[in-house]
């Protein structure tokens, strides 16, 4: 402090957050701007961790280290930051969390230069309210702790998985599955001690951002930066500043004025090519990049102790209109040695330290952890959630008094619904223009009582290989009724099946297989098809599945033998992308330019196309409030291209069965913590459901007595009966505390490929 | 280098690239090029992922490297070539926004690169046996699509660098220097705020 003494008569300031890593904090840009307004002002640089290497960047005349955040006395911390700003130094903090702490701790101050709390609550995720004004749109969001998994789930489909996940404070994580959401989750929650998460679309642009400097509401200055190159973690690296168009710069002036803003900030911004600007963050502080914004003349930093302390600084000479960073080295500053690396953990990959500010450690001090935990879960006997009152229904039905578990029960109720609607939109849809039919996936479930609704309604039998021929067969299904698919199709070629001489449709998987039927006469001597078409995998599309159509040679070739089968039988081309892995939206998209490969087939062929098969994997909630309305639209694009098409083919997959099945388990084992249930044992496992982690399960909970709870979501893990490591059911539910062995746990939505691909294991 | 050198280096450059017409594919009128019309056509549609149909058609540049073309180039020849030059690839920009249901227009630029840049790409044109037309000094003239975004509102599509040409304030490195955007139906288009004629160079 001998230097602060010494030159009584300046400004001192204090600026923290000086980490200067690959995602840095403001503190050294700050101080720059500072330093070319203000040469002969005392800057002093305030971290909470020696390896903030902006430490050592030369413009601040003193530091003042902190220790972290767990040791401190915040009480203290508090008191000596006060006393400091009554001997007239001026604050900049350049951490969120510090701010957020320092304006729900210090009464307001004319050199605390941070915005008040009410501002903050304005500008917090994800709804940033103070957005309202500005001609910016938020992008689509969903907070995790308000809803239960299947919403999430529904949400990460309608966006494609092209979702973050956000925490309230710092961090994003793209999250493609959902077991990376479940993943990415956990990680930020532990991190920031909060379950205060929200899924957010991903919105595809120009990054873009807005830095302004206010005092009192009052907006000093404000500038627009377009991001002109961005590190991997998604950081500003260079970038050009512009004034900020008149539509924005008058509406955030007013709302600066009602939130009496003081401090930095930064608006974080996507904009659209035709101009539409999405509103991602609206940080409370300056950017990292602040000095670019200086370089062009424009001292933010500067601005606002001036207007603070009513002293002028020099004023700033712009030298460009553009900025870019460099890495650069300097000399560690005396008195802070570098402290050793941690010792490397064995257990561990790596040792570099993420956060060296602190700011989780600040941010599991500032808000205690609270699980968003409904209250146990109450025991009833009616549920209000989509379709669960059916199910329950159903299950009510059910003697669980000498039930042999794990034990699947097929919702007779909820499967008929499904078939039924299925089958009358298909038929409303296809009385007003082309033929649609739906073929049942008979891998997706082969359970006979499936098998004879597809036939009672009408639908095609979709079969992958002589196997699944015969089950159909059995079922009742003529030849002429299945849809061939697949690469083994024809699979085992030992097992012959005389009735199956005449199909209704077969879809190559390669341009092999289609030779191989057309040359080997396999058509005109063994069996006769309606349409024989290919399976085609779009050009971005990763697949194992179909002919790849971007190479402009395979293109050729097939208009070649498309010409080949023009007189044995109508042309098809198929295309199955899960919809719950792409998204709805894009499989929409998809679905035009599979409308547009089509055409392209007819207008290079010269050929009708007369059959388009569409699949799949649809999640049950989307078949049937986005798919089935949606199938006039559907039908009319297709008519509109193709003027020749015979039939469109829908192939529902999950859809139709996924919801009509549960498994019932027994509980085993109850083991708990106090009085918590922290984890039970269960004679269901892995084996009976290989696909728990794809997607969320519902749960309900029956007791031996009979009471029912639908389970919503919290910290008690299911463990599997088997010996197996990966055998966790679920590890985060919430379960009555009444529960016992004994007691029954009804996994829903378990009906598609829980069953079909569920193997013996440990019996 | 003063102003008054680089205007009338500019001016010297549009004198001598003032005839030259944007670059058009031929097609055969035969099932060749029909079905390779066909294909890239669907392709783009194909890229078209979230119904933008603004979005850049990057796969195009991601497909063909950037390099000498022989003229006149058909449809039916470019499936089985490497590289295509700026007025090649910009033709299939061209086609791709065009068949998304935009109205578009072909644009003529001219560029300055520093003389140690250009070498290399008068040796590439030279060693393909092919004269590097397009080289004055440190200019080149180039092509790109320019696509009305609302009104009469132009951006401008590099299909070679694969990003929207910015209109950069001074004479720099790759910076555009001079514009030309033909077409019949128009008279004048508004580019980042700047007035450009239909078939007027305009110097930026």
């Amino acid at each position: 402090m001998n230097k602060i003494k010494k030159r009584k008569n300046s400004l001192v300031i204090y600026i923290s957050g000086l980490y200067s890593g690959p995602n840095p904090s403001p503190g050294v840009g700050i101080a720059r701007s500072l330093r070319q307004a203000y040469p002969h002002a005392i800057l002093i640089g305030v971290d909470y961790s020696p390896r903030s290497s902006g430490i050592h960047w030369h413009d601040f005349d003193e530091i003042w280290l902190q220790r972290p955040w767990d040791e401190l006395d915040l009480e203290e911390y508090a008191f000596q930051i006060q006393n400091l700003l009554d001997s007239g130094a001026f604050w900049i903090s350049g951490l969120d969390l510090e701010t957020i702490w320092l304006a729900n701790t210090l009464s307001k101050h004319p050199n605390l230069l941070i915005p008040p709390k009410e501002a903050l609550q304005q500008t917090a995720k994800p709804e940033i309210q103070a957005h309202r004004d500005l001609p910016v749109q938020l992008p689509p969001y969903l907070r995790v702790s308000a809803h239960p998994d299947d919403e999430i789930h529904e949400f990460c489909r309608k966006y494609g998985w092209k979702v973050w996940i956000k925490g309230p404070y710092y961090e994003a994580y793209r999250v493609q599955t959902w077991m990376e959401f479940k993943r990415m989750c956990a990680l930020l929650s532990n991190t920031w001690a909060t379950d205060d998460l929200f899924l957010q679309a991903h919105v595809v642009g120009y990054e873009e951002s807005i830095a302004f400097c206010a005092y009192n509401g009052d907006l000093l200055d404000c500038i627009y930066m377009n991001k002109r190159d961005i590190t991997p973690e998604g950081k500003t690296w260079a970038g050009q500043i512009s004034d900020v168009p008149a539509e924005i710069l008058a509406p955030l002036q007013r709302i600066v004025k009602r939130l009496r803003w003081t401090g930095g900030a930064e608006l974080e911004l996507i904009r659209e090519l035709d101009g539409k600007l999405w509103l991602i963050e609206w940080n409370p502080r300056f950017p990292a990049w602040i000095y670019g914004a200086t370089l062009t003349g424009h001292n933010l930093p500067a601005l606002l102790v001036e207007r603070a302390s009513g002293i002028s600084g020099k004023p700033t000479q712009g030298m460009a209109k553009q900025f870019a960073r460099i890495v650069i080295e300097v000399p560690v500053r005396s008195g802070f040695p570098l402290a050793p690396l941690s010792e490397p953990a064995a257990h561990l990959f790596g040792s570099s330290t993420k956060h060296p500010s602190g700011m989780p450690v600040l941010a599991s001090r500032l808000k205690q952890r609270r699980i968003q935990r409904r209250s146990s879960p109450k025991l009833t006997k009616s549920f209000s959630e989509y379709d669960m009152q059916m199910i329950f229904e159903e299950i009510q039905k059910h003697n669980f008094n000498n039930i042999d578990t794990p034990h699947r029960i097929f919702l007779e109720n909820i499967s008929s619904y499904l078939f039924k609607h299925s089958a009358e939109a298909i038929a409303g849809a296809s009385a007003r223009g082309v033929p649609a039919v739906i073929a049942y996936s008979v891998k997706t479930n082969p359970d006979i009582r499936f098998l004879k609704l597809a036939l009672e309604h009408g639908f095609l039998a979709e079969v992958i290989s002589k196997f699944e021929i015969k089950k159909a067969l059995s079922a009742g299904f003529n030849a002429h009724k299945m849809v061939l698919n697949g690469p083994g199709k024809w699979w085992p070629s030992y097992l012959n099946i005389d009735a199956a001489s005449s199909f209704y449709a077969i879809f190559c998987d390669s341009i092999d297989e289609l030779e191989r039927l057309i040359n080997d006469s396999i058509l005109v001597s063994n069996i006769s098809v309606k349409f024989i078409g290919i399976r085609i995998r779009p050009p971005w599309i990763s697949s194992r599945f179909g002919i790849e159509v971007d190479d402009p040679a395979s293109f050729k070739k097939l208009i070649k033998l498309r010409k080949k089968i023009d007189n044995l039988c109508l042309f098809g081309l198929h295309f199955h992308i899960p919809s719950h892995h792409i998204g709805i939206e894009r499989w929409m998209n998809l679905y035009k330019s599979i409308m547009g490969w089509a055409k392209a087939f007819e207008k290079a062929s010269g050929i009708p196309v007369g059959c388009i098969d569409i699949g799949g994997g649809w999640f049950p909630k989307d078949w049937i409030q986005v798919m089935l309305p949606s199938l006039e639209e559907l039908l009319n694009t297709a008519s509109a291209n193709l003027n020749n098409l015979n039939c469109l083919i829908l192939e529902p997959g999950r859809a139709l069965v996924q919801s009509s099945m549960a498994l019932v388990v027994r509980i085993l084992e109850v083991r708990k913590s106090g009085s918590n249930i922290k984890e039970i044992v269960v004679d269901g496992s892995i084996a009976e459901l290989p696909d728990i982690h794809n997607y969320p399960h519902r749960v309900i909970y029956r007791s031996k007595s009979g009471d029912f709870a639908l389970i919503g979501r919290g910290e008690c893990r299911v463990l599997g009966r088997t010996c197996m490591e990966d055998d966790v059911l679920f590890d985060n539910l919430e379960l009555p505390s009444i529960t016992q062995a004994d007691d029954f746990l009804i996994i829903c939505d378990s009906g598609a490929y829980d069953r079909s691909m569920s193997y013996e294991f440990g019996k | 280098m003063n102003l008054v050198n680089n205007y009338s280096k500019v001016i010297a450059a549009i004198n001598k690239w003032k005839n030259i017409s944007p670059s058009r594919l031929s097609f055969h009128n035969k099932d060749c090029c029909l079905g390779a019309y066909c294909w890239f056509i669907a392709m783009d549609q194909s890229f078209v992922v979230d119904g933008n149909v603004l979005r850049g058609p990057t796969w195009i540049r991601e497909r063909w490297n950037w390099g000498p073309s022989k003229w006149p180039l058909y449809w039916c020849q470019i499936e089985r070539l490497d590289a295509l030059d700026c007025g090649a690839l910009n033709a299939l920009a061209m086609e791709a926004f065009s068949r998304r249901g935009l109205k578009v227009f072909p644009a003529q630029l001219i560029q300055t690169f520093p003389l140690q840049n250009i070498q290399h790409w008068r040796k590439k044109w030279e060693t393909k046996g092919q004269k590097p037309m397009w080289i004055l000094d440190d200019l080149v003239y180039h092509e790109a699509t320019a696509v009305i975004i609302k009104d009469n509102i132009i951006e401008i599509w590099d299909p070679t660098d694969n990003w929207w040409i910015l209109r950069q304030p001074a004479w720099g490195y790759g910076a555009t220097l001079a514009i030309r955007i033909n077409g019949t139906d128009s008279n004048h288009l508004k580019w980042k705020n700047m007035d450009i004629y239909i078939n007027q160079w305009t110097i930026l």
